[in-house]
């Protein structure tokens, strides 16, 4: 029963991916101060930013600093937002430099060591320990353009080609950074017999 | 684990992770931005970016193409066709810039006048000083022979008259130089197709063909390949015995060259027929009777010389004159089968008349009229 609790516990986690369709008329309304506008957009996106944030930051709390920020920022420019056609770009680029500047401002250009992401306890929240491992290996093993190519992949419904648009890199790059990515976590997470 | 299983182990993470209370950010107070930051500036549209390159590259290939155009039109494309006929006739083709493009032999002696030079690119006027130094060297100009025709072809006239102009004075300054002086004829005309092919057929400049077309206006009995020979020389006396008004088509700016042209005497061989020698006066019996006395079979006193066999005009006039010392000669004839090497005329025209006059030198019309016309032309 109680392993059945657990499995039903990490079911309600696993979820299809975020569809991350978003009306660029919602900028318009959050210039306006359109609170409902605003939790539309949140809501659609927040973890995707997390996720974004979390692998360049490689830090919960930092990504959820950062993941305010950029919704303040959101908040502070939409009336000067240009439709494109691409949102989640320009979203995904204050996320980016938001992080950049959140780096600079603590110093911590240098790679996070492992141990400091191993002993990290802002991973606690994770309940399944296989799944906090496999996030713990990305960090670790995966290059930043990898890492997050391949959350966005798993926490969005995006396309490859979706991402190496946002990200701005050729298709041909981010199907390569992808699929070497999985390899190198799939071999380290066998070798540390985490799979 | 496969693949999707480290997906979902990744995206289990994330979703666990704790979210930011909305309503804390809803409240938060904002400042609205007057303008872009680097934080928030918008990354430039990929499509945008593309077409932007597209438009650069697009733009470049124009400028490219127009510079070239014009290039090609300045530079490469002919404006002005120049011929200078003495007897070496020589065209020059001149860009809009008066550089050569090309200059052309239109016959032999304006063969030896080009050989082993190079005029491609060069200035026009450099050019012709060069070829008239050239055909001062080699004799076709001197003090005697100092007649020269410019003939301009070119769409706009004003610029044709004014080359021309230029081109008088600079030619009158070589020759003056060298202590002759020089007569000057000018043409100007636009392009014809029809002079062009002809002067291309016989080998010769428009400007001549256009000068040789008067005169055959004014007598038939000529043809444009036996004249596109003649010096130009030749061709004024010729067309100051036939009254032909030059001053349509040519400028003089010697009124005097037409007057004071000496026909040679081998043209009144070419064009006169013998019905004029019939009349009674001294000069024409005794021409009649030496006619009649060389003639052996039959009485033509026409001037019968093959075309075909008749590669040198020079050759030809320099034989006529030498067979008729005195100018005073009676009808040459000279069949086109006996006729197979020119040295042979010569000595043929030598033998006959021994240096006096000169008669038929071989049977040729049954026909008593004679005929100015070489057989070819007949």
């Amino acid at each position: 029963m109680f392993f059945f609790n657990i499995v039903k516990q990490q079911d309600s986690y696993l979820r299809e991916p975020r569809k991350i369709k978003l009306n660029e008329d919602l900028f318009i309304k959050i210039a306006a101060d359109d609170m409902e506008a605003f939790h539309e957009l949140f809501s659609i996106t927040e973890k995707t930013i997390y996720a974004f944030a979390l692998s360049i930051l490689k830090n919960h709390d930092d990504a959820l600093d950062v993941v305010q920020e950029t919704y303040l920022k959101i908040r502070a420019s939409a009336h000067l937002y240009k439709p494109l056609g691409k949102p989640m770009a320009w979203i995904f680029t204050i996320t980016r430099n938001l992080s950049i500047s959140n780096l600079r401002s603590r110093n911590r250009f240098a790679d996070v060591q492992l141990d400091e992401i191993e002993n990290d306890h802002s991973f606690s929240y994770i309940a399944n320990n296989e799944d906090k491992l496999v996030l713990q290996a990305a960090f670790k093993i995966l290059n930043d353009q990898e890492r997050e190519i391949i959350l966005l992949h798993a926490i969005s419904d995006f396309k490859h080609y979706e991402i190496a648009k946002t990200l701005g890199i050729p298709l041909s790059t981010e199907l390569s950074k992808y699929h070497r990515g999985l390899k190198k976590l799939r071999k380290y997470l066998l070798e540390q017999e985490v799979l | 684990m496969k693949k999707m299983d480290i997906e979902s182990s990744l995206q289990r993470a994330i979703e666990q992770a704790p979210s930011i209370d909305f309503h804390v950010l809803a409240n938060k107070p904002v400042i609205k931005m007057s303008d872009h930051d680097f934080i928030t500036k918008q990354p430039i549209q990929e499509k945008n970016q593309n077409l932007k390159k597209l438009l650069v590259v697009y733009t470049c290939c124009l400028f490219s193409l127009v510079f070239f155009t014009g290039w090609l039109i300045q530079y490469k494309v002919p404006d002005s066709v120049i011929a200078l006929d003495v007897n070496p006739s020589i065209e020059l083709v001149t860009n809009k810039h008066d550089q050569i493009l090309l200059v052309k032999a239109l016959n032999d002696d304006a063969k030896k006048i080009i050989a082993g030079k190079e005029f491609k690119n060069n200035d026009l006027f450099n050019t012709v000083d060069v070829l008239i130094n050239s055909m001062i060297s080699q004799g076709y100009l001197n003090t005697d022979k100092n007649i020269i025709m410019v003939s301009v072809e070119n769409k706009d006239p004003q610029k044709g008259e004014s080359l021309s102009l230029i081109l008088g004075d600079e030619i009158r300054k070589d020759l003056s130089s060298k202590n002759i002086s020089p007569r000057i004829l000018r043409q100007v005309y636009s392009e014809n197709k029809e002079i062009s092919a002809l002067a291309k057929q016989y080998g010769t400049s428009s400007g001549n063909i256009k000068l040789i077309n008067e005169i055959i206006s004014s007598d038939k009995n000529f043809s444009i390949k036996t004249l596109s020979n003649m010096p130009v020389k030749d061709l004024l006396a010729i067309s100051k015995e036939k009254a032909v008004d030059l001053h349509r088509i040519i400028k003089f700016d010697d009124e005097n060259i037409v007057e004071g042209s000496q026909k040679p005497n081998y043209i009144d061989k070419l064009y006169t027929k013998p019905k004029e020698y019939g009349k009674d006066d001294d000069i024409s019996k005794n021409r009649k009777d030496h006619v009649y006395n060389n003639d052996v079979d039959n009485s033509s006193g026409a001037l019968n010389i093959s075309e075909d066999n008749i590669n040198d005009h020079n050759r030809i006039k320099d034989s006529v004159h030498d067979g008729d010392a005195d100018g005073d000669s009676g009808i040459l004839n000279i069949s086109k089968d006996d006729i197979n090497d020119y040295s042979s005329l010569r000595d043929s025209v030598h033998d006959s008349d021994g240096g006096k006059e000169s008669g038929n030198l071989n049977e040729i019309d049954d026909d008593d009229s004679g005929s100015q016309e070489t057989q070819n032309d007949k």
